[in-house]
């Protein structure tokens, strides 16, 4: 099937990738695909970055619609009925991981598929990368994957010399980009018709006319030329069943399929989670990922993988490898947060997220996964000592939770990430502080001294100047700055109070 | 009853219905449908005489003919099951893609037809479930058609 399109006994090279040198990136050092993990800046600098971005004002307008569109909470009654189906048989999975785990590894290997279960990310993209060099291969085609992304695959195989190419078009588009994905299920949701007109024209190193048909049939010649000719398919997996060995992988544009069967060498990534009990479960589980993610029934395509290619079969691969890792997610099990390995990244709660939209989707949380789940998961993978701040980036307003298809309580795992966080804190200024109050306030004549003390200040300092004070500043960057003049006096109710401070008041 | 919310589900995909009688009407709309393109074409029992020009190069075919091992009508879906006279490049490189549905193999829901496939044993190397034609919407949400698969989707039960 390798055929290609070189000449003979030439190293098979990637077409899609050709004249990407010629493109000018310009994004933030946050949003890039080389941003190493948890090498990320500061979350405050970074989001305000985010924020004030060019162009993130219309991103943010599509995010409105589309979480206006899909990620309304609102659950029709067959939805319902399927979301507590699919919420049921993720829990089953959970209270069995390992059992599960050992009968899918059993079944897979009893039909050819070389298993490698590993521990850390870096043992799961190295194993990957040894399938590679063992065959001498010079290029994958690769299927979209937030695993492949979570483990650093693409920079790995490409240090190793091999040209791996993404093959969804939103995954190539934000390759070409230099970017990583900016939500789970549209990898390049944050550009708009001319971001990819523009992108495209750079790489063809002549412009392009703004018509999706027109972008999306030069990526197709492209990325067809590497469906020939790649020697080794990377895709991902979204359920594998225990008890028949099969890995269902949904997509709708075909290069999945394309990915598993042409080139001779496949090789499939999966984090522990992805096993399910029965292959039956996927009649609940493919429409209620699908509803969530998109708003269809079903996508276009369900690939179910059972094993490598059998005699008398003319194409599927040849040698079939699976690669199952963990990176931290099984000590969450019997804890509270083992409750987000339910999760089946429809991505639904990064829509639903007034944050997320606002952030114009998820660089700006400088993890491979962002929104609500990322900020759940992301602090709890690898050895869990990184990106321990990112439930900071929630407003609380539940809104995940309801748009989650299989009950995950994303918003209590938020409560309690920031809890943890702050647990962990050493304890500095702040929290002397808030000791100093309680002390206080615990006695009526001591609260009665601070808020004398309070008024005389607020007369004395100006409410410019207290803002700008050591300690008052950290605590009022991002807040409003009360006018204490009258602090511990009794509400007057709200058109009576006159003489608003500068700064303003609360609404 | 459940045929006909079939091919209601399968039009409102964009997917091409036709409807006929008995095998020798289906190898006659075929022929039809495939004309003188470059076929791929999948063993099927019953409906072999087909005279058909097969490509050089299976990546320069312009059609390919499969048959479905199971269907659902509430998801315009159909399942393929890929063995050895039916590779998995038939219903992926053309850009227009013929399946042969029996009637009689059309079930009401997604559910029973994965319980359909999930029954074989073994289970077979590869089975692709269908539902349209292939597509992308990452430029801005706008419908693209034919992004890696085919373009055009016909479905054609007997029965
Ligand atoms: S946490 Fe829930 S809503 Fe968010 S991606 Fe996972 S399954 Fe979807």
């Amino acid at each position: 099937m390798s055929t290609g399109t070189t000449a003979k006994g030439e190293e098979p090279r990637s077409t899609a990738m050709r004249g990407v040198a010629r493109v000018t990136r310009g994004h933030p050092v946050w949003s890039g695909s080389d941003l190493d993990p948890g090498q990320r800046p500061a979350l405050r600098p970074m989001t305000a970055e985010a924020v004030a971005r060019e162009g993130v004002g219309h991103t943010r307008q599509r995010l409105e619609v589309l979480g206006r569109e899909r990620a309304s909470g609102n659950w029709l009654p067959w939805e319902s009925e399927l979301r507590d189906r699919g919420a049921a048989i993720r829990r089953e999975t959970l209270r069995d991981l390992d059992g599960y785990l050992s009968r899918l590894a059993a079944q897979l290997e009893s039909r050819g598929v070389i298993v490698h279960r590993v521990s850390s990310a870096a043992q799961a993209r190295e194993a990957v990368g040894r399938i590679a060099t063992d065959h001498g291969v010079t290029l994958v085609a690769k299927s979209k994957s937030m695993a492949t992304e979570e483990i650093g695959l693409t920079a790995h195989l490409t240090t190793l010399g091999i040209d791996v190419v993404e093959t969804d078009l939103g995954e190539y588009i934000a390759q070409v980009a230099g970017e990583r994905p900016s939500h789970i299920v549209g990898p390049a949701l944050h550009m708009s018709r001319q971001d990819v007109t523009d992108l495209f024209s750079q790489l063809n190193g002549d412009p392009l006319p703004p018509d999706p048909d027109v972008l999306a049939s030069y990526a197709r010649e492209r990325l067809r030329a590497d469906f020939k000719a790649a020697q080794m398919g990377i895709c991902g997996v979204n359920f594998a069943a225990a008890d028949t060995g099969t890995l269902v992988v949904v997509s709708n544009e075909g290069n999945v399929d394309m990915v598993a069967s042409q080139p001779d060498l496949l090789v499939a990534v999966m984090p522990v989670e992805k096993v399910i009990p029965r292959l039956a479960d996927i009649g609940t589980l493919v429409p209620l990922l699908c509803t969530a993610a998109n708003k269809e029934f079903t996508t276009a395509y369900q690939t179910l993988l059972s094993g490598a290619r059998r005699p008398g079969e003319i194409d599927g691969p040849a040698e079939f490898h699976c690669v199952i890792f963990d990176n931290g997610r099984t000590a969450l099990l019997g804890t509270p947060e083992e409750e987000i390995l339910a999760c089946i990244r429809c991505g639904n709660c990064q829509f639903s997220c007034p944050v997320f939209r606002t952030l114009g989707g998820g660089h700006a949380y400088g993890t491979t996964y962002g929104g609500p789940v990322g900020a759940v998961l992301s602090p709890l993978l690898g050895e869990a000592t990184r990106d321990r701040d990112l439930p900071f980036l929630c407003s609380l307003c539940g809104a995940c939770a309801d748009a989650c298809p299989v009950k995950i309580p994303l918003d209590d795992l938020l409560v309690a990430g920031r809890a943890t966080y702050e647990a962990e804190q050493p304890r500095g200024v702040e929290s002397f502080g808030w000791t100093l109050w309680s002390r206080f306030w615990s006695t009526p004549a001591l609260y009665r001294a601070t808020r004398s003390a309070a008024r005389i200040a607020g007369r004395l300092i100006p409410a410019g100047v207290l803002g700008r004070l050591p300690v008052v500043r950290l605590w009022a960057s991002g807040r409003t700055v009360p006018d204490v003049s009258h602090a511990g006096d009794r509400p007057r109710g709200r058109s009576g109070s006159s003489g608003g401070s500068p700064e303003g008041e609360d609404r | 009853m459940s045929v006909e919310s079939f091919e209601a589900r399968l039009r409102a995909l964009g997917t091409e219905v036709e409807r006929v009688a008995d095998l020798a009407a289906c190898r006659a709309v075929v022929a039809e449908l495939v004309g003188t393109s470059r076929a791929l074409v999948d063993e099927i029992p019953g409906l072999d005489g087909l005279d058909l020009v097969p490509p050089k190069d299976p990546w320069d075919a312009e059609v390919g003919i499969s048959e479905a091992f199971s269907a659902a009508a509430d998801a315009g879906a159909v399942a393929l099951v890929q063995a050895a006279g039916s590779p998995r490049r038939t219903s992926l490189l053309p850009p227009h893609h013929i399946v042969v549905v029996r009637a009689g193999r059309i079930r009401g829901t997604y559910q029973e037809m994965v319980d359909d496939v999930a029954a074989l044993d073994p289970p077979p190397t590869g089975v692709q479930v269908v539902s349209g034609a292939s597509r992308s919407g990452d430029i801005e949400s706008a419908m693209i058609h034919g992004m890696h698969g085919p373009r055009r989707l016909t479905v054609v039960v007997v029965g």
